[in-house]
């Protein structure tokens, strides 16, 4: 795993190939996501539909045109920005916290989101945008991230860091299910997808609420990324560095809480992929965060995409919620670093 | 020339207990001073009132004429690098990674990147861990990591450097590598402020000795004032008889079972 001496550093080559092996992945589940579902779709249907779309051909419109303009495609879509808003956090959530185990929605901004996210709602007049829900998700989501924080600041135990943060997590969920029940409102959406996540309910103007709101996490995030490296030096390191410590960190949760807001806003609350795609990358393109937190939104995009169409497909026509399969693929990752973390400090 | 580092009167107090009673302290341009004491006497305290960490309940202390309880975190990482006695626990960080943040309070100033480079080489050269520049710090021994740390405010190139038991983790040819660089540091015009618990190690390489106990300075000036057997034997409630160390100019301190003849 370690360079020879003298040897460039291979992070660097790995760099490339990294983003451009993930672009191309991301593209071909793209495609695949248009073309898979319980309506057949093939190739030639997807260039009729760009061709009328783009308006370049005359012909007549067929029903593939519209499942995959206003089903398929905004759902993709969907899929791509909630992956990248979740694996963006997950990175910057574990630089902000020097522990690798931490992920949006182990340590509760998840579930603090979709609260949020449910107020918003009540907020929201009858008809009116769904972005006053995905603000209320994203100001929850802070809030949560820079509570985790204040209870950093009093442990030293990280695995009691992780506990805290799931207890806060598992607390919030059962508000957000009672109210979700006793409110009964088809205005909500159910508690499974608030709970397992799911992204059948997408649609072009849930996808214009949640995409700014995720590119303005995601922006600030890239540009604390240099911020963050200092910190793995340890916060009194990086103050003696000249870091503004306190701040670069809030501004860093409030990025996290405000993408991981915008992803539960399209998507509701999807584990694991803001855990372990930020972990596998670390070992793949190195730890600094300039290239970590943008590869991890491009690999938590196609991470998304792809297991959205397992959800579609493998018992189809039954849509399995994407965040249980998140969770079957994820959960044995996360052990597995875990017995790894624990061989290595014994 | 005014004195790179100066302390006036530090007193600090944390909830009940006084860490540090009225402690003076002045360390010029070129020098090796050295804190010694027995654990508790507030060695820590005192290094992170100077590095700025911690504001004292009376007295100032000033890194040339700054004032560190006043100064922006920017103007202080530009005036003195700070080691810490912990080892990294978690920082997937390759050393050349590590060593080049110490670089960070001068990405602003007009340098050439080359230059910026040649910095961290050399100071990963100095400290002899220029074979492990490409290998994460979690991946090394502990000792590693402290010259790497070491490494890291070197190339931070601050008039004043504050290191907290430096040597701590480290065999003894490294220990004696480790206090040559600062020397020659100080031969450069560097100030070090270093805490120290081997008071050997402190006699042999240090200018100038403060020995601290419990919060207060009681004696201060070169290793031959500052240890005598009388002293150390009382503060460190152990016996210790001092010798001449038979080759290098300085008193050599020896554990013994009973306060025996003075030497």
């Amino acid at each position: 795993m370690t360079a020879s001496v003298d040897a460039v550093d291979p992070r660097s080559r790995r760099r490339g190939a990294a983003v451009t092996a993930l672009a191309a992945l991301l593209l071909v589940v793209v495609v695949l996501g248009l073309l898979s579902g319980a309506v057949a779709v093939s190739p030639t249907d997807l260039f009729h539909m760009l061709g009328q779309r783009l308006g370049i051909s005359d012909d007549a419109e067929r029903l593939t045109d519209s499942v995959l303009w206003a089903i398929r495609l905004p759902r993709v879509l969907a899929g791509a920005v909630v992956g990248a808003g979740l694996g963006a956090a997950g990175a910057a959530l574990q630089g902000t916290f020097r522990n690798h185990m931490a992920d949006p929605h182990l340590v509760g901004i998840s579930p603090a989101a979709g609260l949020g996210a449910v107020v918003g709602i009540a907020l929201t007049p009858i008809g009116g945008p769904p972005l006053i829900m995905m603000v209320g998700a994203a100001t929850a989501g802070a809030v949560a991230a820079l509570l985790m924080r204040r209870i950093a600041k009093r442990i030293v135990e990280s695995n009691q860091f992780i506990l805290i943060g799931l207890a806060l997590g598992l607390g919030m969920l059962a508000w957000l299910g009672a109210i979700v029940l006793a409110w009964d409102s088809p205005r909500v959406p159910t508690f499974t997808f608030w709970v397992f996540g799911g992204l059948a309910g997408s649609t072009w103007s849930t996808l214009g609420a949640g995409t700014p709101v995720v590119l303005v996490g995601l922006v600030t995030l890239v540009a604390s990324a240099r911020s963050l490296d200092l910190l793995a030096l340890g916060e009194t390191e990086a103050q003696h560095l000249g870091l503004d410590v306190d701040r670069v960190i809030a501004v860093v949760l409030v990025g996290v809480g405000v993408a991981v807001g915008g992803a539960v806003g399209l998507g509701g609350a999807i584990g694991f992929v803001g855990l372990i795609v930020p972990l596998l990358l670390r070992r793949w393109i190195g730890p600094g965060h300039r290239w970590l937190i943008p590869v991890s939104a491009l690999a938590g995009a196609a991470m998304v995409v792809a297991v959205d169409i397992l959800a579609r497909t493998i018992a189809s026509p039954v849509e399995i919620p994407v965040g249980l399969l998140t969770a079957i693929l994820g959960a044995p990752v996360f052990i597995w670093f875990l017995l790894r973390v624990g061989r290595v400090r014994s | 020339m005014s004195p790179a580092v100066r302390a006036e009167e530090i007193t600090y107090r944390r909830g009940q207990s006084t860490l540090l009673d009225g402690v003076s302290l002045l360390a010029e341009p070129g020098e090796v001073l050295g804190i010694v004491g027995p654990n508790g006497s507030g060695k820590t305290t005192l290094l992170r009132i100077l590095a700025g960490d911690l504001v004292p309940t009376a007295g100032s202390a000033w890194v040339q004429d700054v004032d560190t309880a006043q100064a922006t975190l920017q103007d202080l990482a530009k005036l003195r690098a700070y080691l810490g006695p912990d080892g990294v626990s978690i920082n997937p960080f390759a050393v050349r990674d590590v060593v080049t943040m110490g670089r960070h309070p001068h990405r602003r100033a007009m340098i050439e990147a080359a230059d910026h480079d040649a910095i961290v080489e050399s100071a990963m050269e100095r400290t002899d861990v220029i074979h492990l520049a490409s290998r994460e710090m979690d991946s090394l021994s502990t000792g590693e990591q402290q010259r790497a740390g070491l490494a890291r405010v070197i190339a931070q190139e601050t008039p004043v450097l504050l290191l907290d038991e430096p040597t701590s983790a480290l065999d003894i040819g490294h220990q004696e590598t480790v206090m040559r660089v600062l020397g020659s540091l100080a031969g450069g015009g560097t100030a070090i402020v270093v805490v120290l618990h081997d008071l050997n190690l402190a006699a042999a390489h240090a200018n100038r000795l403060i020995l601290l106990d419990a919060g207060r300075a009681v004696a201060s000036g070169t290793p031959t004032e500052v240890l005598t057997g009388e002293r150390l034997s009382a503060i460190y409630r152990q016996p210790m008889q001092i010798m001449q160390h038979p080759h290098r100019d300085c008193p050599l301190v020896l554990t013994v079972d009973s306060t025996g003849p003075a030497a």
